[in-house]
């Protein structure tokens, strides 16, 4: 429930700057998810947020209590490990129970709160099996009460879908947010999964080699990104990018003069989303319009990803919403409005969207 | 190829016979009297060439040859209980502290050449060393030698299966709120439990069978059963049916163990 | 943060206060007695680097370690060879997992017995009049002088393969089970030769396993002496003399303490190298 501060957070592992000064505040009573790519450091914070480890400098406030240097056990925090660290020997009731064995409780008690929570996750019919009998989701929903049942008012789950299978991690999706909004506590996801970012899309802050990059809800990272890897790890498909130049020279294609203002090492970015066939031979003055041939036609559930080979660095990828079926080699035209482009410097940081350029924001 | 498949299952079949050949002489041998030990043509088959006899194990029971045994079952389990706890909080150091002082990979390959040293190098140094302490010929001496000697192949042996017990379950302990002592006793000897128990045995088993430094160390009032075999062949007759049965009977706790442990030995050397 | 780097070193005190009870003394003492000798009922003299021209110049030492490297070399090879050989032709020949099992746990015996104990065995085997000759004498043949000067050596060899074949066996087995039956089936498919498909599939694999168990045994067999002690006494002559029993000599027979601590020393130091060599084939 208290509000988190991380004050200039660094941390150094044998050579390697893991924590970059962070800094970072979740409020109170959040479903807070840290995106990141692995390695980008997303562990190591946890860990620090949980007390398991120490910083190197910086500070973790709690509301406005400096907490950085009391243990785990005196922060009312908990971590769910990616591997669940269930204790092998111990039956699903006695892992629940573990934390609660230190605690001033009564057997009665412990009984009442472990069975509390065990029907809570729906796991109170298995609580006499030992982990091994269990299925991933149940181990985890074993990992999570053992964190809630300290009565903790933070918990942390490092990678919490990663080993649950498809079907099973819908269902963990919405379990959390269930437990969130009843239990009043808050909960930080650390994944490198883009779809937990769209499962819980209020509360995002996205890292990216040790640092935080960006802080906002999911429409204000997936419009504007601050930065090439935000644009690209967001999105059901990757976004296409390349760079102004190659466009710019490119034959054969309608490129509007709005474009033309564009510093050539710039990037352009532009979602597979916001591709769409081109049917009408008319020229549209805002839109970006590529001529090529069909590479590859991917069917993947109801939707179609069609990889065009149009005479830039890479093949264009372009995200149908129905099933389309073209064969390889097809001649094909494709539209792109160039309000939806996102536009790079060199360096990939985020200069302004397509609409900026109508406007004559940006300019050479 | 079928005839490569017979010549395989014939091989097989020689080398089965070829170990368990010696085996059937020596438990044979311990069965006989003594003069029909050896003879042309060899008596292999009880009740057809030869009455079996019970008089090589009476032998053992009413001659100091029991107490023999009795000694090496003490000293190997009192070095081995000396070892054990030792080596576990050293082998937990070696693999969870890997870059601390005293912790590191020079460290345990110094460990590793402890291990590797060869008896014949160091048993007149040790022996002169219980000689200055007046410990020859003493318990003690021979009990703590053995102790040393057992440490690198228990921390050797503890440290792999220490390696294979996760992190995350000593952190989740941590976060639980237990100290140092209470992971150790709570939650890594229990689940480290069948990995504790193999070493025991093997570490075990290697001092049973231990030869050099029981027959320097010890004396006339220090003899393990192992110690114990040369005396038999002082004089003209060579007591062999005695041998045989100190033998069979030397054999019986690497057989118990190895039934016992069957699945972890199998893993220690497969590396599992 | 000064506290998490203690605490480790604690730790490890218990078991360096055991070893160096003793360590620190044989090493000193070993050290010690290299330079300086006291000759019975006389005075302690300083001896300098004596000791090692005598090394230098003990032709017996150097038979010694011929005998030695044959002895642990050939030893090792056929252990290995015949070790990978079995192992092998139980995962190919034998496919029910229980009747596996029982074959390993049969091979594994003689490793479980006390060297003593294997040494009387092969003793009631080899002995001019004992199991061996007696077979050979039934059948009509011509018997064997398993423990004569020529072949005491080689008996010794047969006595440890009997024992010790099963360590290799067990090391390089695991490897090879320890290869998906894809690669094979593949190797199938492409109709490759057995000799192609050992080359291509099996090798790389126990490749490792092969290394560590001819390292092992190798050290294991430089640095036991019990079956020499107990079946020939390094004869007849000096026929089987390791570096091992020439060192027992010197120090219980000969008692020439001096010179003994300076072979103990040198072989120490083999021993280290040996060591290292092993420690970094496991690295792999």
């Amino acid at each position: 429930m208290p509000k988190i501060g991380l004050v200039n957070i660094n941390k150094k592992y044998e050579g390697l700057h893991l924590l970059k000064n962070v800094n970072l505040e979740i409020p109170n009573n959040t479903l807070f998810v840290i995106l990141g790519p692995p390695r980008s450091g997303k562990t190591a914070l946890g860990r620090i947020l949980a007390g398991l480890e120490l910083p190197d400098s910086g500070s973790i406030f709690f509301d406005d209590e400096d907490v950085t240097y009391k243990g785990p056990n005196q922060r009312n925090v908990s971590l769910v490990f990616q591997d669940f660290a269930l204790y092998p020997h111990l039956t699903a009731y006695d892992n629940i129970a573990s934390s609660l064995l230190k605690s001033r409780l009564t057997k009665e008690e412990i009984r009442k709160r472990v069975k509390e929570f065990a029907e809570y996750l729906k796991i109170d019919h298995r609580l006499t099996h030992y982990p091994s009998e269990l299925s991933g989701g149940e181990k985890q929903r074993v990992a999570i009460a053992r964190a809630l049942v300290r009565g903790a008012q933070i918990i942390i789950l490092d990678e919490p879908f990663v080993r649950l299978d498809y079907k099973v991690r819908e269902d963990m999706r919405a379990q959390l947010y269930r437990l969130h909004r009843d239990l009043g506590v808050t909960v930080i996801i650390l994944s490198s999964d883009h779809m937990d970012a769209m499962a819980f899309p209020d509360n995002i802050a996205f890292m990216l080699e040790g640092e935080i990059i960006q802080v906002g809800n999911l429409d204000a990272m997936y419009e504007k990104p601050t930065n090439l890897s935000i644009a690209k790890y967001l999105g059901l498909v990757e976004m296409n990018v390349f760079p102004a130049k190659s466009i710019l020279d490119l034959k054969g294609t309608e490129i509007p003069r709005s474009l033309s203002m564009l510093d050539g090492t710039m990037l352009i970015g532009f979602r597979p989303e916001h591709v769409t066939l081109h049917y009408e031979n008319t020229l549209k003055p805002d839109k970006i319009i590529l001529a090529g041939k069909v590479k590859i036609t991917e069917i993947v559930g109801s939707e179609t990803i069609v990889h065009l080979d149009a005479g830039l660095p890479e093949p264009v990828r372009v995200l149908i919403s129905m099933i389309v079926r073209k064969t390889p080699g097809e001649a094909v035209r494709v539209e792109v409005d160039v309000k939806d482009i996102y536009v790079f410097d060199a360096k990939g940081k985020f200069v302004g969207r397509g609409g900026d350029l109508i406007g004559g924001d940006i300019a050479r | 190829m079928k005839v490569i498949r017979m010549l395989g299952y014939l091989g097989l079949i020689i080398h089965g016979l070829f170990i368990l050949g010696p085996l059937y002489v020596m438990i044979v041998t311990s069965l006989k009297n003594i003069n029909d030990v050896f003879s042309i043509p060899p008596k292999l088959l009880p009740f057809v060439d030869f009455q079996p006899t019970m008089e090589a194990f009476e032998f053992v029971a009413n001659t100091r040859v029991l107490y023999a045994f009795l000694t090496s079952l003490g000293v190997a389990t009192a070095a081995t209980a000396i070892a054990i706890i030792p080596s576990l909080l050293a082998a937990y150091g070696f693999s969870r502290y890997k870059k601390a002082a005293m912790n590191d990979e020079r460290s345990f390959f110094i460990l590793l050449t402890l291990r590797m040293t060869p008896p014949f190098a160091v048993v007149l140094p040790i022996f002169l060393y219980w000689n200055l302490f007046k410990l020859y010929d003493t318990y003690f001496a021979l009990v703590w030698t053995y102790s040393v000697f057992s440490v690198p192949l228990a921390v050797w042996l503890l440290k792999g299966f220490m390696d294979g017990i996760p992190l995350s379950i000593e952190e989740a302990a941590k976060l639980d709120g237990y100290t140092f002592m209470e992971r150790l006793r709570k939650f890594i000897i229990p689940v480290l439990g069948p990995g504790i128990a193999a070493t025991i045995a093997l570490v075990w088993l290697f001092l049973w069978n231990e030869f050099l430094f029981a027959l320097k160390l010890g004396g006339s009032n220090v003899i393990t059963y192992t110690a114990y075999l040369p005396q038999l062949r002082v004089g003209q007759r060579i007591q062999w049916n005695v041998l045989g049965a100190i033998g069979v009977l030397g054999a019986i706790p690497p057989l118990i163990i190895f039934l016992i442990f069957r699945k972890q030995i199998i893993r220690v050397y497969l590396g599992r | 943060m000064s506290r998490k780097n203690i605490f480790p070193i604690f730790l490890q005190l218990p078991i360096n206060i055991i070893i160096f009870s003793l360590v620190a003394y044989v090493l000193g003492w070993l050290i010690y007695s290299v330079f300086y000798t006291t000759p019975p009922g006389g005075q302690t003299t300083f001896i300098g680097l004596n000791n090692f021209i005598t090394v230098l110049s003990d032709a017996r030492l150097f038979n010694a370690v011929l005998r030695t490297a044959y002895y642990a070399g050939l030893g090792t090879a056929l252990e290995v060879l015949l070790g990978m050989i079995i192992a092998l032709g139980i995962v190919n020949l034998v496919s029910s997992n229980i009747r596996r099992f029982i074959i390993l746990i049969i091979f594994l015996i003689p490793m479980g017995l006390s060297e003593a104990v294997v040494s009387h065995i092969w003793l009631m085997l080899l002995t001019p009049q004992g199991y061996l000759n007696s077979i050979l004498r039934y059948m009509g043949l011509q018997p064997v002088g398993w423990l004569t000067e020529s072949m005491a050596l080689n008996s010794l060899i047969l006595a440890d393969i009997w024992q010790w074949t099963s360590l290799p066996l067990l090391l390089i087995y695991a490897a090879r089970v320890s290869i998906p039956q894809d690669l094979y089936d593949m190797a199938k498919i492409e109709r490759l030769s057995a000799f192609t498909t050992f080359r291509v599939v099996t090798w790389p694999y126990i490749k490792n396993a092969l290394i560590v168990a001819t390292l092992l045994r190798f050290i294991f067999m430089y640095n036991t002496i019990d079956k020499i002690v107990l079946i020939t006494f390094g004869g007849p002559g000096l026929a089987t003399e390791t570096i091992g029993y020439y060192i027992w000599m010197q120090s219980f027979s000969y008692r020439n303490i001096s010179y003994s601590a300076t072979l103990s020393l040198l072989t120490l130091l083999s021993t280290a190298v040996l060591a290292y060599v092993f420690w970094k084939s496991l690295k792999r």
